[in-house]
């Protein structure tokens, strides 16, 4: 009983003009702090959809998301905000990255919004950065970094704030293998000497295979 | 979000650029059509108080305007009106105004006229309760002159003429009016009384006779001997003659706010027309921006941004892009207030009221962007472009 998130048959469809994708058909999972997930499934499967709500940021269509006891359903927007800002750091398959900011700024604005000073936030974004391996690309812009880089300052953006847990939807997606087993190593670290709880979204065994725990994804509902 | 919003306006020049450019425009468009105004009010309470003291008796037709544009009046009724014992002799008299060169702005008076005074009696012309206009060079009245045909010019009229002839008038030089041949026997020093700024002074019988009007003028010029005589004089005056107006410093400054109301809450309709312009301008700018932002505002939601966090960066872009339009605009209309226009309407303080126009475009303009902002939820970071 030790799980920080449970997934009660969690449900989600979205609506496509008239016709409904059904993308989750009833999930339940409970995940543990401090272990390191894999969630691997084709194409299509709803490893996305389900990622995201368990990271808060959408809402099941059905079913019950228990977040430190409580059912979301039950937080405002402004609690599941603090709770993104605070305890989740989210690491994008496009890393998503803000195109007018240099990389320290890109990491410590993640910072900014659990109401440290500016200071504070960009010291921090330094230590996260080099943390990554890109002390020397603070402050580059991310046109001048490659996909491998990119992806490094998204993993300092997420871990700067220190968050319990760590979601990362294909995070190797678009860069070349060896470079993305550089990152996975380096998630698997954070795993090992924070304790942060990590999360992962995968098409490849072989990294799945570094995880504590695996979740086969199908049409929408766990396999084995 | 202060700096942000900085960066993202840095980084977005021509967006930037043209949207501070318009407010720029708009603002100064308002600054300069109010600075007219607000201008032509302070010159007609110096103009209605330069008149403190003085009854003006003319004809029905003539109106209540000072100075009237008719020479109507009959010069035995004028006698008539002026046999009275409570006002001053010497400074009471009768007056011919006839303009030669319109107002430049409308509610002002002309900018060049004739205005014909009883030999003796100039100040009733040019004096008010408080203050003599006197000589700035030779003389200030026609008593002493040896001349037959003699000119006093007013400040502004001698330099208008200036201006416009280009030469310099001289004490005894010759001066043609009117295909006569005049001789300038004085400046004025300037008067708060634009009458007597712009008028080109001459004795009121070579008036008539230039005019053709003989036996008639403008105009009865009063001065109680008393101040507590004026009202008494006033409701006498209109007892026996009914069909006769009566102009005190009461009537022009009343005469002037209305014509001035109408004027200004035309400029004020136009103010509001044109700041909603420039609100309307930033809205749709920040408008397209939020839509090209979309997944930028989704990304800052999704990794913990608040709604007032996204809202305050978009809100200050707004404030930085009107104040700097404001200021623009301010800087514009001084230069136009100061060089363009036929006299120098520049004021600091007017300009300075204006500037808080940049917190009101903010708001006006900046409601709508927050609410689209608001709306944009985190699951937007996951658009694929
Ligand atoms: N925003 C959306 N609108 C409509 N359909 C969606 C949306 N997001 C995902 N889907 C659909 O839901 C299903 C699951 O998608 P997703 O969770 O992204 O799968 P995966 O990440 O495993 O590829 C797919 O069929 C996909 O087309
Ligand atoms: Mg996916």
């Amino acid at each position: 009983m030790n799980n920080i998130i449970s997934i009660r048959n969690v449900k989600k469809q979205y609506h496509l003009g008239k016709t409904i994708v059904e993308a989750l058909r009833g999930i339940n999972l409970g995940i543990e702090a401090g272990l390191y997930y894999s969630i691997i499934g084709p194409s299509g499967s709803g490893k996305s959809s389900l990622l995201n709500i368990i990271g808060c940021i959408d809402v099941p269509s059905e079913g019950k998301v228990v977040l430190q006891g409580r059912n979301i359903e039950g937080f405002t927007e402004r609690e599941l905000t603090r709770i993104r800002a605070e305890k989740i750091g989210f690491i994008f398959q496009n890393f998503n990255l803000n195109p007018i900011l240099t990389a320290i700024e890109n990491v410590a604005i993640a910072m900014r919004f659990i109401g440290k000073s500016k200071k504070i936030c960009l010291q921090n974004a330094r230590a996260a950065l080099d943390q990554v391996g890109l002390s020397h690309r603070t402050n580059h812009y991310p046109n001048e970094l490659s996909g491998g880089e990119r992806q490094r300052v998204a993993i300092a953006r997420a871990i700067v704030k220190k968050p319990s847990l760590i979601l990362a939807d294909e995070p190797t997606g678009n860069i070349d293998t060896k470079t993305g087993h550089e990152i996975i190593r380096l998630l698997r670290k954070i795993n090992e000497k924070q304790n942060t709880t990590v999360i992962q979204v995968t098409h490849d065994l072989e990294i799945a295979d570094l995880s504590d725990k695996l979740f086969k994804l199908r049409d929408g509902v766990i396999v084995d | 979000m202060f700096d942000y919003a900085i960066k993202n306006i840095l980084k977005r020049k021509t967006r930037s650029v043209l949207t501070i450019i318009g407010i720029m425009v708009l603002i100064n468009l308002v600054i300069v059509i109010s600075g007219i105004v607000s201008y032509q009010k302070r010159v007609m309470h110096e103009h209605a108080s330069a008149g403190v003291g003085k009854i003006m008796v003319q004809s029905m037709l003539a109106g209540i305007n000072y100075p009237t544009a008719s020479i109507n009046l009959k010069e035995s009724l004028a006698d008539e009106i002026l046999n009275r014992d409570d006002i001053q002799d010497p400074i009471s008299g009768k007056v011919i105004y006839w303009q030669i060169e319109p107002p430049p702005y409308p509610n002002e008076p002309p900018q060049l006229l004739i205005t014909g005074v009883e030999i003796g009696k100039e100040a009733a012309f040019t004096g008010s309760i408080s203050h003599q206009t006197r000589a700035a060079f030779g003389s200030a009245n026609f008593s002493n002159s040896i001349f037959e045909l003699p000119i006093i010019m007013g400040h502004q009229a001698k330099q208008f003429l200036e201006g416009k002839q280009r030469k310099q008038f001289n004490i005894g030089g010759g001066f043609k009016l009117l295909d006569t041949n005049f001789t300038v026997i004085g400046f004025l020093e300037p008067s708060s009384d634009k009458v007597v700024n712009n008028s080109l002074i001459i004795p009121l019988s070579i008036a008539q006779k230039i005019l053709e009007k003989q036996e008639f003028i403008s105009s009865v010029i009063l001065f109680p001997q008393r101040i507590d005589d004026k009202q008494y004089i006033i409701e006498d005056i209109r007892q026996k003659y009914p069909k006769l107006n009566l102009v005190t410093d009461d009537t022009i400054s009343r005469n002037a706010e209305e014509g001035i109301k109408l004027f200004e809450q035309m400029v004020g309709a136009i103010s509001t027309v044109v700041i909603l312009g420039a609100a309307i301008l930033i809205l749709t700018v920040m408008l397209i921006t939020i839509k090209e932002r979309t997944r930028e505002i989704g990304v800052l939601r999704a990794i913990g941004a608040s709604n007032k966090i996204v809202i305050s960066s978009i809100l200050w872009e707004i404030f930085i892009l009107s104040a700097v339009g404001s200021v623009l605009g301010g800087l514009i209309s001084g230069i136009v207030l100061r060089y363009f226009l036929l006299e120098n309407l520049f004021n600091f303080w007017h300009i300075l009221k204006y500037m808080p126009l940049a917190v009101v475009l903010t708001l006006v303009s900046g409601i709508i962007p927050a609410i689209r902002i608001s709306r944009i939820l985190p699951v937007e970071s996951l658009r694929y472009e």
